[in-house]
């Protein structure tokens, strides 16, 4: 079972709703706000997705994914990819939060003139030779 | 001096967790079980799944196959040295060296005149008064003016319209005004002039040859496609083509004509006869363009969809073909095609203006109409004859090139179309790969920035992705090597208009 | 293999002599720049002014700077040699070679596992000197002068006056340097030598693999791989132009095709790559079991990687690899490129057809490894080593 999303009956992780919508309630601890947009974004061609605050549990969304086409085999597959997609999405903010910086730094340093990474380093006295690359193998 | 060898584990860590940390990439999943990871300069590696969550999850030793790989393209760095980012930092500034330079290629529209009828074509206006759509000589010598105050030191001067030709003083004029101003400048000039050809004759044959200026014609396919999608009085479209095609090439050279097709629903059906027409024709290579939605206005969003699932199967059949013609011994180049491999087997940037993050337009191409209105791109100018001038940045009489080049509008355009920050684009990991164009997405989806879910445009680039990165894992050693060839062997920073 | 070292008995020599030899007179002026070789069938001549006279039989004389009973059978004319109070005589440079090159220092700052030219921890910046004076010497009508070691750029300054002093006095000849390019991650060594100008240079640096580690191991120094990379990256940025070089062996071939890559993609600006067969002497010697493989069985890898850059219209080169032992598909990218000094060929080519288009083997091999594959080829096959 996916973490996060929680099963409102034994066997099915999605709730299935009387006008033929689907509900997923996603845990609000697991998954952040940014990570649910992204993902929303990604169906919009195919359902309308609509994002609440759970109104009994506010620990949680209740995102309810309603097919733009009247098929509802079709909706139930959606709500399958919505939470892997939620899943990566997730993954993918965490990535970003590790190495988002030294994307900004990379960039950075492709345009800029001098050296941002080794500023000091950049200019050192090759005679002297303090980083003591010249040196013979002990 | 003792003879000491140190053994391979006095060089690395020995204990087998990794403390590597992942440098910038993005994924995607892959049919089969794999995932495509891809980061910024393009490089790229295809994972297993459980492989990929080990790399994610920080779960990956450093003695497993794919580490190795991983740290040499740079997906993850494990010791304190700064080299892998500068390494990648040189890489991204090569993969954006397009926009050195800034402006380089200058399209002139010398007047609206046509004697063709193109249905795609907004533009042209046929057998009207010429003193009201042909660019005066005044228009020109500013818009001359403001393309040398562009920093490029190569500048391509390319004649368009309705028929350029059909204003042949003017581009007369311009050439040698350009030329004589640049005794001073100096600068790498090349001058193209866009025509039917219908209009040459041996005087402008002549001046071509002496001016070394290229000619781009239009070549939509065999006589009955090309001449029902290009019409004009008689017919005869394709006839005129081919043969002045023949004189051109005889007073300029081979290699100086070059052709481009435009696809249209009813080019859908024909992808094998088109480019059997160009290798007909004495062409080496085929660019199978993507559909226009200009001129379209009225056609609904799902429609162009529609027709863009059916152009993906016009270019793989296309392709396919062109492969199988290479095989039997016919070398003829997919333009686009190449453009893309550039983009995913070379550390190299691609001049093409359409295809770039930030856009190519405004920025590496400029278009001055005939009434001196500067545009971003010819599809922009296309659309101000619509009625739409939402990415005119400005007129040559009124305007200065501060204010035309430096100016909100354009600068608006540029930071709305990096896909690096686009939804729906900054994660994707074909991003390296691809490129926005605004006012593509203000024509089909009423945004410059465009809503990637309903995009034709989307669609179709993931579509072709796929495909070439099925043909370059799974094809005969024939198709992969075919491929390579036609991404490594070019020169790379040629401007491809 | 040719040699390069004779010894005789010196009389009146105090220190190192460096001059052009001469078989016969030369006029009064310029004498200072020769030395006199004379043979035994030679009669005495006026050998007054001479930088040092260098006699095959027992000669004397008062004065004058003399190595007598030496041979002289290997030099010829033009030839420079350097002479020693030890009697030991040096050729420096062979005017009839195309294969040229100024040792320029013992010392190294690696020790890689195969090195051919162990390193010596001696300070020998006093060879500065005689560099710039054989330079003076050499015959500006060469067309190709290596310098190499040890390690070149920790000569510094004195490396950068040799390459001035060369473009100076030997506009035409095309110079090329070996070095690791460590030194050269020091951004402002790599400027100076850009800065020189010289119109026809290249460095050659050596990369054996595209993960750090391994690479440092091969090297045997810490963080060299990193420091190569950006001295290769701070001499593209000078405008010197370099070549990588990989020596293949059993500790590099089997990511031949992942170093391709590495190099293509990370060293854009490198104007040529060369794949190179193991030297069989000094430190490869005493580590031969860590580095043998037959070359026939990184045939398929030495291939692909080669391959690789053909493709992508790269200039590459495979050096030392006799023609039996490697793809018929990479013969058009096998030079002919040991130094005829040291240039050999066994019994088993003896009618192989195609031996004037392959490189055959170090002087050195005699005694070490081969392939099991060496063997003669079949004619028609001139088509296949045109590239």
């Amino acid at each position: 079972m996916t973490p996060g999303i929680e099963a409102r009956d034994a066997e099915s992780p999605v709730r299935s709703r009387t006008d033929g919508s689907i509900g997923l309630e996603i845990d609000r601890e697991v998954f952040s706000l940014d990570a649910l947009l992204r993902a929303s974004y990604k169906f919009t061609d195919r359902c309308h997705v609509f994002i609440h605050i759970h109104e009994t549990r506010t620990d949680r969304w209740l995102i309810v994914i309603r097919g733009k086409t009247a098929d509802e085999h079709d909706v139930s597959d959606i709500a399958g990819d919505f939470s892997n997609e939620l899943i990566d999405q997730q993954l993918r903010e965490r990535l970003e939060r590790q190495f988002g910086d030294v994307r900004t730094l990379i960039v950075a340093q492709a345009f800029a003139e001098g050296n941002l990474l080794d500023a000091a380093g950049a200019d050192e006295d090759y005679v002297e030779d303090p980083s003591g690359i010249g040196r013979p193998r002990p | 001096m003792k003879l000491v060898f140190h053994r391979p584990d006095h060089f690395r860590p020995t204990n087998r967790t990794s403390t590597y940390r992942p440098l910038p990439f993005r994924f995607m999943r892959w049919p089969g079980g794999e995932v495509l990871l891809t980061n910024d300069v393009g490089e790229f590696i295809f994972l297993p799944t459980d492989a990929f969550s080990a790399f994610a999850e920080q779960r990956l030793t450093n003695t497993c196959a794919v580490y190795a790989e991983l740290k040499a393209k740079h997906f993850l760095h494990d010791s304190a040295s700064t080299v892998p980012l500068q390494l990648l930092a040189t890489k991204y500034r090569t993969k954006k060296s397009f926009l050195e330079g800034f402006t380089s290629l200058h399209m002139f529209v010398v007047t609206l005149r046509c004697d063709h009828s193109c249905p795609y074509c907004q533009v042209s206006r046929v057998n009207e008064d010429r003193t009201r759509f042909d660019m005066s000589i005044e228009t020109a010598d500013r818009s001359i003016e403001l393309m040398f105050q562009s920093p490029s030191s190569a500048l391509k001067v390319e004649f368009q319209g309705g028929e350029s030709l059909l204003n042949f003083d003017l581009i007369k004029w311009i050439v040698n005004r350009v030329r004589e101003r640049n005794k001073t400048e100096g600068r790498d000039i090349q001058f193209v002039v866009a025509t039917n050809l219908a209009p040459l004759t041996d005087e402008i044959l002549a001046f071509c040859a002496d001016h070394g200026i290229y000619l781009s014609t239009s070549l939509d396919g065999p006589e009955f496609l090309h001449n029902r999608n290009r019409p004009r009085p008689g017919g005869n479209s394709h006839q005129v083509a081919i043969a002045n095609l023949a004189k051109a090439r005889t007073a300029l050279g081979h290699d100086r004509v070059s052709a481009l097709m435009t696809t249209t629903e009813a080019s859908l059906r024909y992808p094998k006869e088109i480019i059997d027409e160009y290798v007909a024709r004495g062409f080496d290579s085929i660019f199978l363009r993507a559909l226009s939605p200009y001129g379209f206005a009225v056609r609904s969003r799902m429609a162009f969809r529609y027709e863009t699932v059916q152009f993906v199967d016009f270019y793989n059949a296309g392709l396919d073909h062109i492969i199988e013609l290479n095989r039997r011994g016919t070398p003829i180049i997919e333009v686009y095609t190449q453009l893309l491999l550039q983009k995913m087997l070379t550390p190299f940037a691609t001049g093409y203006v359409d295809l770039q993050s930030p856009t190519g337009a405004g920025i590496a191409a400029v278009v001055y109409n005939y009434d001196g209105d500067v545009y971003a791109s010819d599809e922009a100018r296309m659309l101000a004859e619509m009625g739409d001038t939402s990415f005119r940045l400005g007129n040559v009489h009124q305007d200065s090139y501060a204010s035309i080049f430096g100016g909100a509008r354009l600068k608006a355009i540029v930071e709305g179309s990096c896909l690096e920050t686009m939804p729906g684009c900054s994660e994707c990991a074909f991003a390296p790969y691809c490129g926005a164009d605004p006012v593509l997405n203000w024509a089909t989806q009423g945004d410059p920035i465009g809503h990637r879910p309903t995009s034709a445009f989307c669609a179709k680039q993931m579509a072709v992705f796929r495909r070439l990165f099925d043909l370059l894992r799974n094809g005969d050693a024939f198709t992969r090597e075919l491929l390579v060839r036609w991404a490594t062997q070019v020169d790379t920073r040629e401007a491809v208009a | 293999m040719i040699p390069l070292s004779a010894y005789g008995k010196a009389e009146n020599i105090h220190g190192p002599i460096i001059g052009r030899v001469a078989f016969h007179g030369v006029e009064p002026s310029v004498r200072n720049d020769h030395v006199r070789v004379l043979r035994s069938s030679d009669r005495a001549a006026d050998l007054c002014g001479y930088a040092a006279v260098l006699a095959e039989g027992y000669v004397t004389a008062r004065e004058l700077p003399l190595v007598h009973s030496v041979s002289v059978d290997h030099l010829g004319p033009g030839d420079v040699v350097a002479v020693d109070p030890r009697g030991h005589v040096r050729t420096l440079y062979r005017r009839a070679s195309p294969h040229n090159s100024i040792f320029a220092t013992d010392r190294c700052n690696s020790f890689c596992l195969m090195c051919s030219q162990p390193p010596k921890n001696v300070d020998d910046q006093w060879r500065v000197a005689e560099h710039l004076r054989l330079v003076d010497l050499i015959d500006p009508a060469t067309t190709e002068l290596g310098i190499s070691g040890g390690e070149p750029a920790l000569l510094k300054d004195g490396l950068i006056d040799i390459v001035a002093r060369c473009k100076e006095r030997l506009p035409q000849t095309a110079l090329h340097i070996l070095s690791n390019g460590r030194v050269f991650s020091y951004r402002r060594f790599a400027a100076k030598l850009g800065a020189v100008g010289h119109p026809d240079l290249m460095i050659g640096v050596p990369l054996y693999s595209d993960i750090d580690d391994r690479h440092d191991y091969v090297v045997q120094a810490r963080g060299a791989f990193d420091e190569t990379l950006i001295g290769l990256h701070n001499l593209g940025a000078a405008g010197v132009p370099v070549e990588i070089r990989v020596v293949v062996h059993a500790l590099t071939w089997e990511r031949l095709p992942q170093i391709a890559e590495f190099v293509y993609r990370n060293l854009t600006f490198a104007s040529h790559v060369t794949f190179m067969g193991l030297e069989m002497m000094g430190f490869a010697v005493p580590n031969l079991e860590l580095l043998w493989i037959d070359p026939w069985d990184y045939r398929d890898k030495l291939a692909e990687a080669t391959l690789f850059f053909a493709t992508r219209g790269v200039p590459v080169s495979v050096y030392n690899h006799q023609l039996c032992t490697v793809p018929e598909t990479i013969w058009p990218y096998c030079r002919k490129s040991i130094s005829d000094w040291k240039n050999e060929y066994v019994a088993a080519c003896n009618g192989c057809e195609v031996r004037e288009h392959c490189g055959g083997f170090f002087s050195s091999v005699a005694n070490r490894r081969t392939s099991r594959h060496i063997q003669a080829m079949a004619a028609d096959l001139t088509a296949r080593t045109e590239c």
